[in-house]
């Protein structure tokens, strides 16, 4: 089984739905977009380091922009092996939740 | 994403920027600046140009803790185990361990001690609100020409201050006060001497800080007849109740309380119990002759002091009848007068700077003392670590690290001994104070900024006798240490041979200095002062001039009293002075200091004449309008010889008087000043007052007598309240400050040299360990026991004699200098110098051979089997 860290995860799914355009300020957006929650570029930026670690994303350089100024960006993009994780990950999700009975949560 | 509104581009704050680019790995740099830089554009087009910084700087935050957080992580870690390690070491070798913390917390605590002594007196009067702009105002006599401070007065004339006010637009307050220091005062109930009675304008509260517990301030003592309390006093006299409304008699004169104020701090010149109203006769006001107030100026901007002084002195010169033309006025800073202000008649003895330099100088000494024995033990036991280098070495450590580990090391040693120092103060605290005569308290010792300045202290000490051990030990080569080649001596010497040297020099003076302070100290209480101070009892009392010679007949009915004299004042007590001139001849003012005696005085006090004679009983040279004068004061006068003064006129005190006689010199002051002129009259008005009656007594049944004597007084009536002082005692009390010196300076020596020799013991319990092996070889092949002891103290006393030969011509110039402060001193002899120096050999010879004997005695069996 594949274990990764809530962050990692969050990240990772980031960076999916992103597609071509994920990279630092982007993930950051998008996580607040969808959830809600601000996160800080530093907290970003410790689930991608482990990320690139492991395999799941590849980080490349990008172009410079004015607005960042005149800094190339780093884009990151998933892996075969990441969207596999992703897969899987999913699944034991659905697995467990499928398993919970009926309004256990609720109590 | 990108073109986004073309708004201009807004730079995040730069000096985040320049950190980020500092802490991140290169790598990293461009990527997280850029994503920083752009997102806190889109922040600031939005409108939150505020909220947009403070975003910034908690994500520069946020990055760097997280990319601190393995590093924080793993120095908790290596701090832990390096704790360990260094608490192994001081178990290791406890002897030296306990010698080096002891050591230490010992010459902290000395510096701590003399740091609160120092601090205080250089915190006198610096609590007043906007005391930067307030100044006393003091006279020069040029015409006096005398040694020192000696034509200077802290005290002018009483309408100096409305004048001055009145007439500089720059004068904002001026107030002025009359001090006495011994007042009868009289409650209902109770009725007591009181000390630092201050009659005193209204004004004086808005110079001075005087806070006012009840009673309104702006209007507190400016009706006549008023007067303002501390709570001290009110709480002696009053009790719990109120005093505001109260009538309190002072000096036969009614005083309403109108208010009550604080205890004057401690660190005050002017110490305050009572302040009354200052009443002016309308006759004085205009008298510029009289000097006797305190004055003090606050003025509203900053002023140029020199020039002030000018327009001041050439305003009161213009107008006649002011300020006389050989007076001037200087102005001091209010927060200078305790320790920069030595004038005649202060408020308050001031203090010494030279003092407190000294006394600072014992401090650093006995800390550089401490943090010495700190280097020598470290380097000397640093081959028993020599093993433990090599394998962090060999294992990967930096030398860097090692700096830090060592470092570490001895910060945590200074930081447990500065904790101990802290413990020591603060129970000796009550002996500081009966030594410096300041009241110490816990607060002076733990509060903010002390423990600021202790905490700074104890880093340079860790870190400053903590360096030199750290980079030998971290130098060691692994390579050398695993062969064995550095095993025995740690490297070189010479730095802690010359260490030593150093120390002993340091203590050696400290020796000499304390010695040389005693016997200045006994060569001024054992002097010859010229007249007889031994079995006199002084006891202040008011006696008429109509019936003092009955008065003392009357004392001298009881068989243990064997004489009586009245007078105005006595030896060792400040006399009055007079401007007097020679008649004939244009002498401006030449100051005496006057004295009324009676004919028995002379004999009593045992007091020689040089020529002429002394006051007799119905003779005529004796009648009214005689008088005799010392030697100094005919030499001051212009006589060559004293024969010459007799018959002359002295004119002074509105009278003139005839030289009947010269009285060898006598010192009535201590001898830290030079004689004076000093003149002698009899009480010459009928009705007027002595105020002194001293009395020679048979030692034997002392308290029988002084019984006696205090019954006789009383049935008398001489007085209100019955004191007497023993005169020997009395005189000796002139000498209080060089006492506080001497005992400082023993105090101080003593514990310093305690340090030093305790480093002597741990170098060699240190050096003797080392040479176990090389005793027993030398025992196996026929040393003597004697020869070995010769062999392991000789090196330490070569020491200790360089040390010494060092120390000498230093203390020899110090002493001479200190001793420049007294008139009459003693000579410095060869004695001090060879007390200390076999002192100091003795010693080191003990401390020494306690170490040197054991493993000279030592079976060589056990020493060849050592490691």
């Amino acid at each position: 089984m594949i274990l990764l860290s809530r962050a990692e995860e969050t990240v990772l799914l980031a960076i999916l739905g992103l597609g071509d355009d994920a990279y630092g300020v982007s993930i950051l957006e998008y996580i607040q977009e969808k959830t809600g929650f601000e996160w800080s570029l530093a907290q970003t930026y410790d689930p991608l380091k482990k990320l690139v670690k492991k395999g799941y994303v590849t980080k490349t350089k990008g172009d410079p922009t004015p607005e960042r100024g005149g800094r190339a960006k780093s884009h990151y993009r998933l892996t075969t092996q990441g969207r596999q994780a992703l897969v899987e990950i999913r699944r034991v999700q659905d697995c467990l939740w499928t398993a919970v009975p009926k309004g256990a949560l609720a109590r | 994403m990108t073109g986004r509104r073309d708004v201009p581009h807004a730079a995040p704050p730069k000096l985040g920027m320049r950190l980020l680019g500092r802490l991140l790995p290169e790598e990293e740099r461009s990527e997280t600046k850029g994503d920083l830089e752009e997102r806190f554009q889109l922040k600031v087009q939005e409108g939150h140009a505020a909220g947009a910084r403070i975003w910034f700087w908690f994500q520069i935050l946020h990055l760097v803790l997280y990319l601190g957080k393995d590093r924080i992580l793993w120095s908790c870690i290596m701090f832990k185990s390096n704790l360990i390690i260094a608490w192994r070491n001081v178990k290791k070798s406890k002897a030296c361990s306990l010698i080096n913390i002891a050591g230490l917390a010992i010459g902290l605590a000395c510096f701590l001690a003399i740091f609160l002594y120092v601090r205080f007196e250089k915190s006198y009067d610096n609590y007043h609100k906007e005391g930067d702009r307030v100044y006393r105002v003091a006279t020069i006599v040029s015409s006096l020409n005398m040694p020192g401070n000696r034509n200077r007065f802290a005290n002018i004339s009483a309408p100096a201050a409305p004048t001055i006010k009145e007439n500089f637009p720059q004068v904002d307050q001026a107030a002025r006060f009359y001090f006495r220091g011994r007042v009868l005062v009289r409650s209902k109930e109770k009725t007591f001497y009181e000390s630092n009675f201050l009659y005193a304008d209204q004004a004086l509260f808005n110079i001075l800080t005087i806070p006012v517990v009840k009673g309104n301030v702006d209007h507190l003592i400016d009706r006549p007849g008023t007067l303002a309390i501390t709570e001290g006093i009110a709480k002696k006299y009053f009790g719990n109740e109120d005093p505001v409304g109260k009538t309190i008699n002072a000096d036969n004169s009614d005083f309403e309380i109108t208010g009550v104020i604080k205890d004057p701090p401690r660190n005050t010149h002017v110490k305050y119990n009572f302040i009354a109203s200052l009443e002016i006769e309308a006759g004085a006001k205009e008298n510029w002759r009289v000097t006797n107030y305190y004055t003090y100026l606050k003025v509203n901007r900053k002023i140029d002091v020199k020039n002030f002084e000018d327009s001041i002195n050439s305003f009161l010169k213009g107008s006649p009848g002011k300020l006389k033309n050989d007076w001037t006025y200087f102005l001091q800073p209010l927060r200078d007068i305790h320790l920069h202000s030595d004038l005649l008649y202060e408020v308050e003895p001031p203090g010494n700077p030279a003092y407190l330099n000294i006394f600072s100088l014992i401090g650093a000494f006995i800390l550089l003392i401490a943090s010495v024995n700190f280097v020598n033990l470290t380097t000397a036991r640093a081959s028993s670590r020599a093993k433990e280098v090599g394998l962090r070495k060999v294992i990967g450590a930096q030398k860097r690290q090692l700096i830090k580990q060592f470092l570490g090391e001895s910060l945590i040693l200074s930081v447990l001994a500065t904790a101990i120092a802290f413990v020591l103060v603060s129970v000796l605290l009550p002996y500081l104070s009966r030594l410096t005569g300041v009241k110490f308290e816990l607060t002076d010792l733990f509060n903010l900024p002390i423990m600021a300045f202790v905490l700074a202290l104890t880093g340079l000490v860790g870190l400053g006798a903590g360096f030199y051990p750290a980079l030998v030990l971290s130098g060691f080569s692994p390579i050398l240490v695993f062969k064995g080649v550095l095993r025995a001596g740690g490297g070189k010497a010479a730095l802690r041979k010359s260490l030593v040297v150093v120390q002993f020099a340091v203590a050696v003076v400290m020796i000499i200095s304390t010695l040389l302070v005693y016997s200045q100290l006994n060569f001024m209480k054992n002097a010859n002062l010229g007249f007889d101070k031994e079995q006199k009892l002084v006891v202040p009392a008011r006696l008429s001039t109509n019936n003092y010679e009955s008065i003392k007949n009357e004392f001298l009915s009881h068989h243990a009293v064997k004489g009586a004299t009245a007078s105005s004042t006595y030896p060792g007590r400040g006399d009055a002075t007079w401007g007097v001139s020679l008649r004939g001849k244009d002498f401006s003012g030449i100051v005496f200091n006057v004295t009324t005696v009676d004919y028995d005085f002379l004999p009593e006090y045992q007091l020689k004449i040089a020529v002429g004679e002394g006051f007799t009983k119905g003779t005529s040279g004796s009648a009214a309008g005689a008088c005799l004068i010392n030697e100094t004061g005919a030499r001051v006068l212009g006589f060559d010889l004293p024969e010459r003064a007799l018959g002359s006129t002295l004119r002074g005190g509105g009278q003139d008087h005839r030289i009947i006689g010269v009285l060898k010199d006598f010192h009535y002051r201590g001898l830290q000043e030079k004689i004076d002129p000093l003149m002698f009259f009899l009480p010459e008005a009928k009705n007027a007052y002595l105020s002194v009656l001293t009395l020679t007594l048979e030692t034997k049944n002392l308290q029988d007598t002084l019984k006696f004597v205090e019954n006789k007084w009383k049935e008398l009536k001489l007085g209100p309240i019955f004191s007497y002082r023993f005169l020997d005692e009395d005189f000796n009390r002139l000498y209080r400050t060089e006492e506080t010196v001497a005992k400082i300076f023993g105090t101080f020596t003593a514990l310093g040299l305690l340090i030093a020799f305790l480093g002597l013991f741990g170098l060699a319990l240190l050096t003797t360990e080392k040479r176990t092996k090389e005793i027993g070889i030398r025992k196996v092949l026929g040393a003597t026991v004697s020869s070995i002891f010769v062999l392991l103290t000789r090196d330490f006393i070569r020491l200790v004699a360089v040390g010494i030969m060092i120390a000498f011509p230093i203390a020899y110039f110090a002493m001479h200098r200190w001793l420049q402060n007294f008139a009459y001193r003693t000579a410095i002899g060869w004695l001090p110098f060879a007390g200390a120096a076999a002192a100091a050999l003795a010693l080191s010879l003990l401390t020494v051979s306690f170490q040197a004997l054991k493993s000279a005695a030592a079976n060589p069996a056990d020493s060849i089997r050592y490691e």
